[in-house]
């Protein structure tokens, strides 16, 4: 079965982790713990063409001390830029880290998830901030935790680097 | 302090080393494969069989990476990363490349101890950033508010001067009493209105700042279809003023039994219908019901207006107006944080027959 490699980059504490986790193991918890290295989990995609194995790489979120580690992202078909609606200071973060990344991937397909759909009155993201997002990625509202807009990133994702669309 | 050495540490089998580091190490033996040198942990077994020559990359999607990249220099760390066993348990592992006189080695670790050391480092670095983004939100919430609240209150003040000094020069032009009617009514408009702004900014800040207050301080049992109806029928002589009509719910119906503060729940009634009123046209009608949805009672008021002019998420915030003059934009921030503070939510949207409609539900007790 093709295999796909793809990347969760974001600041810390934007719900990478629980993406994951609620992509893979369809699960949700609340509680904040940081991720330290990486993990990576599997699963399979059922796309038209036939079935995908996706590697999801989560990574270390991005902080004062440090960025993403650029050898971890080698061999990537995609990635997934996170931010935290609630938190604007995420968005800067790692669209700082994407300019970086897709310098060196630049065939790879992105996309923006906004995550925390679910505090989506809370969110500090004004419609020019998103307006501006979604002139430059994809852009996905998400939330780990009812689970809106996972599914369909990740398939979409799989779908896009299958099929070899931008 | 260690005993004495009993043998020549030079010939000592390198596996005994390895045993005492907790780590496998292995060999390549060209054509990518690897074989086992000595005896691998139990941990490693138990992750990549016991095999002499394991399939490291079959195994580990981050072994096939680490191990796939060119490698130019003597040694490489692969940083931390994590594996499952067979029986689903995970470890936290590092490994090392090292190539050193036409030899290639790998070194496994288990570094769990090391990554819950950093792990713990970083939660704790994250937590204190979170923190401090959270303080700097607040203080800006907090100084726009304030600027808010000078604008809210210095209009009025500087219409009832204006007005004021109107009156004043009509007195001196000997003008009869009658002319100081209007300068005055407008006066007394701008007044009530900073006067409801000031008693809702309290109402507000007592509730966002002193949660007792709207929690449990003076928390009765109230049931809410009662409230419903009786603030619907506090509104019906206003609506009629209007030419709106006003359907309530039903007087027979189960009782929804809430713990609330009776005043904070008849004011988040008053709120919303007032603003229903408001923005229904006359020959309008705004249509209020009350249930019960599992172990929450629900109220809903659908206007006769013409829908949100807003984003929905933005309504709750304080000092949004909307294209509606006439409002402190607090009404609905205080629905927001009382409803709320009883565990319940608040929500608008646009009615399927038009009209908006605002809704919250609260746990039933």
């Amino acid at each position: 079965m093709e295999k796909k490699k793809i990347c969760l980059v974001g600041a810390f504490a934007v719900g990478k982790t629980s993406l994951v986790r609620r992509y893979v193991s369809g699960v949700f918890s609340e509680e904040y713990l940081t991720t330290a290295g990486v993990k990576i989990d599997q699963k399979t995609v059922e796309l038209e063409g036939g079935p995908v194995r996706l590697l999801v790489w989560d990574l270390a979120g991005s902080d004062d001390f440090a960025r993403v580690e650029k050898s971890y992202l080698n061999g990537s078909s995609g990635f997934l830029f996170v931010a935290n609606g609630t938190r604007p200071e995420s968005v800067d973060v790692v669209l700082e880290d994407a300019a970086r990344i897709l310098v060196d991937h630049p065939g790879a397909v992105s996309f923006f998830l906004v995550n925390k759909a679910d505090l989506a009155e809370e969110w500090a993201l004004s419609e020019e901030r998103l307006a501006d997002l979604e002139r430059q990625f994809p852009v996905f509202r998400t939330s780990a935790l009812s689970g809106e807009g996972v599914e369909e990133a990740f398939v979409e994702l799989a779908r896009r680097i299958v099929s070899g669309e931008a | 302090m260690s005993g004495p050495i009993d043998s020549d540490p030079v010939s000592c089998d390198p596996g005994i080393v390895f045993r005492g580091l907790n780590c496998a190490v292995l060999a390549n033996q060209g054509g990518g494969g690897w074989r086992v040198w000595g005896e691998p942990p139990p941990w490693f077994v138990g992750i990549f069989g016991e095999e002499e020559a394991p399939s490291l990359e079959e195994t580990s999607p981050f072994l096939a990476d680490f191990l796939g990249r060119e490698m130019d220099e003597r040694t490489r760390r692969s940083g931390i990363w994590e594996e499952s066993d067979t029986e689903g348990r995970s470890a936290w592992l590092e490994a090392t490349r090292i190539r050193e006189n036409g030899m290639c080695l790998l070194v496994v670790e288990d570094v769990e101890d090391e990554h819950d050391r950093i792990r713990r480092v970083q939660q704790h670095s994250h937590e204190q950033s979170l923190a401090r983004e959270r303080g700097l939100r607040e203080l800006e919430a907090k100084r726009i508010l304030l600027d808010c609240i000078m604008h809210d209150l210095a209009n009025p003040a500087s219409t009832i001067l204006m007005n004021l000094q109107h009156a004043l020069r009509q007195l001196e032009r000997g003008a009869g009493i009658e002319a100081l009617r209007h300068p005055l009514e407008r006066s007394l408009g701008q007044v009530e209105r900073q006067r409801d702004l000031i008693r809702e900014i309290g109402e507000v800040f007592s509730a966002d700042l002193n949660p007792a207050v709207a929690g449990t301080d003076g928390e009765k049992w109230i049931d809410l279809a009662e409230t419903v109806r009786e603030a619907v029928a506090g509104w019906q002589t206003r609506a009629e003023e209007k030419g709106v009509r006003l359907a309530g719910p039903a007087d027979e119906g189960d009782s929804l039994n809430v713990a609330g503060h009776p005043l904070y729940l008849a004011r988040v009634m008053d709120n919303l219908l007032g603003n229903a009123i408001r923005h229904t046209p006359a020959g309008g009608e705004v249509s209020v019901a009350a249930g019960r949805s599992g172990t929450r009672g629900w109220v809903s008021v659908i206007d006769g207006g013409p829908g949100l002019d807003l984003d929905p998420g933005q309504l709750f915030r304080p000092f949004i107006q909307g294209s509606h003059p006439g409002s402190s934009g607090l009404g609905l921030y205080f629905c927001r944080m009382t409803v709320e503070m009883w565990g319940g939510k608040i929500g608008a949207r646009d009615h399927a027959d038009g009209g908006a409609e605002f809704w919250f539900e609260v746990p039933l007790s």
